[in-house]
C-alpha cells in the first residue's frame, strides 16, 4: 500500500487529530518510512509460523471473580475536565448521532 | 405482475454475563441502582499504563453458552481492539474478538406456529461493554442541551455476542429466536436475560428479496429495547424496503435507529469512517486457550435444555404443546413440576397446579420456585389428599394460599383455614345442599325439569356446594346428596 496524503488524512480523521497541511506532508513521510521497515520484516520467512504466535507463547492468564472496589469514582471525577454531580460532563450527543454501541 | 418479496433477518444478541466482576478488571457489576461512577478503577477507566486480566468466569459462561447453541469451541481465540471515539468508550476503543471469537457454527430451535426451526448461529464471541451516557436533563428535556453526562459503572461489564445466520423469514420467527435465547441464558444461569434492564440487547439485520432476483441492501435497526420494539421496528421496515423496492428504488444498506414512540425508524447521520474500526490484536492480551478440562466441566454442567424439557412434557409426559410451553418457560418452575411428580404425585394434576397455582404465586412474589416456604414434596402430598378425595380442589387451594402466606405444613395450614377433611357430612352436607338449591332457584328448576341435558347447571350448582362447605367433603358424597335433593324436590312437585 502506498501512504498518500489522502491515507494519512483519513488516519488523522478516524483519530480525531487536527492536522495542519505541513505536517500532513512530515506524516506521509514517517508512514512510508514505517511501512517500508515493514517491507524489510516481510522478506523474513514466516512459512508455517502462526500470524498470532507470542514470543512466550504463554496463554491469557485468568482472572478470579473475585470483586474489588477502588472507590476513586471521586477522584477521577474531580480530575476531569468537567463533572455534574456524579457523572462525566461530555459534549452533548445525539443518540442517534454515535456510532455503534457495544 | 406484482413482485412478491422474501424477508431476511439476521440477529445479534448482546447478552450480560452474570459474573461478579468486569471483563477485564476487578470492579463489582452490580452496576443497577448504583451511584454513578462508583464501580470504576484505573483499568475500566481506561487511564494510561493499565493493563487489563481477563476474568477466567466470563470465558467460562461464553463457552457454557456456545455449547448449549452446539457451537464449536475454538481452543484458541483471540481478542482484538475496534477502534472508534465515542465518549462512552474510555480507551477509546473496545476489546472484542474479531476473526477469532471463542465459539462458531452452532444453532438453536424455535418453535413457530407449532413448527421446529433451526437457527443457526455464527458466532459467540466475548466483549467488554461501554459505559452508559444520559442524554436528558433533570426535567426531561433533550433539546438544548450542549451537555451529555456519562456513567462508567457499565464499561467494562462482560458481554457475550451471539450472531445469528440470517435465517429468520418474519418478525414473529425473530420474536421466538430472542424469547428462546433469553429462556436459554436464563436455564444456564449465564444472565438475568433482562432486556428493559439491558442484559439482553437486540440489533438487528433485515433485507428483502424479490422475487425479480433483486436484492434490497441489509439495514441495521439499532435501539431496540424490547421484543415488541424489535417486532415493531422489523414490520415498519418491511412496509419501508417493499415500498421502495416496488417503486423501483434502491434500499442503502445503512444502520437505522428506531424510534419507538414515533414508531419509526431513522436513517442514522451517514459517518463513514464510523465503521472503519481498524481492528487489530490486543497487543495486551496473549491468546484466550480454552483447554479441554474447562470445556468438559462447562459441557457437564449443563441442565437438560428448555427446548429439550419441552419436548419431552410433550411427547413424554403428554402435556399440551401449550402447557408444556409454560412449564418449560423457567427453570425452576420446570424443577418444581418435576420434583413434585418424582415424589409421587401425578404429571396431570401435577402440571395443572404448578401452571396455575404455583406460577401465580411466584409472579405475585417475584420469588423463584426454589424459595418456596414448601417443599414439592409437600405440595405432592397436599395433591394426593385432591385425588384420594378428602380435600376438594377448593379446599386445597385455600390450604395452599395458607401454606405460603405462613409458611405452615398442610395440617397447620387446614387448621388454620378451618377446613378438616372429610369434615362436613350427613345433616350438615344436606343442610348446605339445601341452602344452595333453594338460593339459586332457576338453575335448580332448570335441572328438575330435564332442561340441562349437557349437565352444565348441575355441575354449577355442585361448584357452589363445594364453595358453601369450603371443600370438606369428597366432590362423590356432595354428588350423591345433591341427587339426593333433587329426587326429594322432584317427588314433592310430584
Amino acid at each position: 500500500m502506498e501512504i498518500d496524503r489522502k491515507i494519512v488524512e483519513r488516519a488523522a480523521t478516524l483519530s480525531r487529530i487536527e492536522m495542519v497541511p505541513d505536517n500532513v506532508e512530515t506524516m506521509v513521510r514517517f508512514f512510508q518510512d514505517i511501512i517500508g521497515h515493514f517491507r524489510i520484516l516481510e522478506k523474513c520467512d514466516t512459512t508455517g509460523v502462526d500470524p498470532f504466535s507470542t514470543l512466550e507463547d504463554e496463554p491469557c492468564p485468568l482472572r478470579g471473580d473475585g470483586p474489588v472496589r477502588w472507590d476513586i469514582g471521586d477522584e477521577a471525577l474531580d480530575s476531569a475536565p468537567l463533572r455534574e454531580g456524579r457523572f462525566f460532563r461530555v459534549p452533548a450527543i445525539g443518540s442517534e448521532e454515535g456510532p455503534d454501541e457495544a | 405482475m406484482t413482485p412478491s418479496f422474501e424477508t431476511v433477518i439476521g440477529l445479534e444478541v448482546h447478552v450480560q454475563l452474570a459474573t461478579a466482576t468486569k471483563l477485564f478488571c476487578s470492579c463489582p457489576t452490580d452496576y443497577i441502582g448504583s451511584e454513578p461512577n462508583t464501580l470504576v478503577c484505573p483499568v475500566c477507566l481506561g487511564l494510561p499504563g493499565t493493563l487489563p486480566s481477563l476474568n477466567g468466569r466470563s470465558v467460562e459462561l461464553g463457552v457454557k453458552t456456545a455449547l448449549a447453541l452446539g457451537c464449536s469451541i475454538s481452543r484458541t481465540s483471540r481478542f482484538h481492539r475496534k477502534n472508534y471515539f465515542y465518549p462512552d468508550l474510555p480507551k477509546a476503543f473496545q476489546i472484542s474478538q474479531y476473526d477469532l471469537p471463542v465459539a462458531t457454527g452452532g444453532s438453536m430451535p424455535v418453535f413457530v406456529g407449532g413448527e421446529k426451526k433451526f437457527i443457526g448461529i455464527t458466532r459467540l464471541h466475548l466483549e467488554e461493554d461501554a459505559g452508559k451516557l444520559v442524554h436528558g436533563t433533570a426535567d426531561g428535556r433533550l433539546s438544548g442541551r450542549s451537555f451529555s453526562n456519562v456513567d462508567y459503572n457499565r464499561a467494562g461489564i462482560p458481554l457475550a455476542e451471539i450472531v445469528s445466520e440470517p435465517d429468520m423469514r418474519s418478525p414473529e420467527e425473530a420474536r421466538e429466536y430472542v424469547l428462546t435465547l433469553r429462556r436459554l441464558v436464563r436455564y444456564l444461569g449465564v444472565s438475568d436475560g433482562d432486556m428493559e434492564s439491558g442484559s439482553l440487547r437486540v440489533d438487528a439485520n433485515i433485507s428483502q428479496k424479490c422475487s425479480d432476483g433483486r436484492w434490497g441492501g441489509r439495514v441495521e435497526i439499532k435501539n431496540v429495547n424490547s421484543v415488541r420494539a424489535m417486532e415493531r421496528a422489523l414490520d415498519f421496515e418491511i412496509t419501508r424496503q417493499r415500498g421502495i423496492m416496488l417503486s423501483g428504488g434502491t434500499v442503502v444498506q445503512e444502520t437505522r435507529h428506531w424510534d419507538d414512540s414515533a414508531g419509526v425508524t431513522r436513517s442514522s447521520r451517514g459517518k463513514e469512517e464510523a465503521h472503519d474500526y481498524r481492528y487489530f490484536p490486543e497487543p495486551d492480551l496473549p491468546p484466550l486457550i480454552v483447554n479441554d478440562a474447562l470445556v468438559r466441566a462447562m459441557g457437564e454442567s449443563l441442565p437438560e435444555l428448555p427446548w429439550v424439557k419441552r419436548e419431552r412434557f410433550e411427547t413424554e409426559w403428554g402435556l399440551s404443546p401449550e402447557d408444556a410451553a409454560v412449564l418449560s418457560e423457567r427453570l425452576d418452575l420446570a424443577e418444581f413440576l418435576e420434583s413434585t411428580v418424582a415424589s409421587g404425585a401425578g404429571r396431570d394434576i401435577a402440571a395443572n397446579w404448578i401452571k396455575t397455582e404455583i406460577l401465580r404465586i411466584l409472579n405475585e412474589t417475584g420469588l423463584d420456585a426454589g424459595d418456596l416456604p414448601f417443599t414439592p414434596r409437600v405440595l405432592g402430598e397436599l395433591l394426593g389428599e385432591v385425588v384420594k378425595g378428602s380435600l376438594s380442589n377448593t379446599a386445597a387451594r385455600d390450604v395452599l394460599e395458607v401454606m405460603y402466606r405462613k409458611g405452615l405444613g398442610i395440617q397447620d395450614a387446614m387448621k388454620e383455614t378451618g377446613v378438616v377433611p372429610g369434615g362436613v357430612t350427613g345433616d350438615l352436607l344436606a343442610k348446605a345442599v339445601r341452602r344452595v338449591l333453594d338460593a339459586n332457584r332457576e338453575e335448580t328448576g332448570l335441572v328438575l325439569s330435564g332442561a340441562d341435558p349437557s349437565g352444565k347447571k348441575r355441575k354449577y350448582l355442585q361448584g357452589l356446594v363445594m364453595r358453601e362447605i369450603r371443600g370438606q367433603a369428597p366432590v362423590g358424597d356432595v354428588s350423591a346428596v345433591i341427587d339426593e335433593a333433587l329426587r326429594q324436590m322432584r317427588g314433592l312437585d310430584e
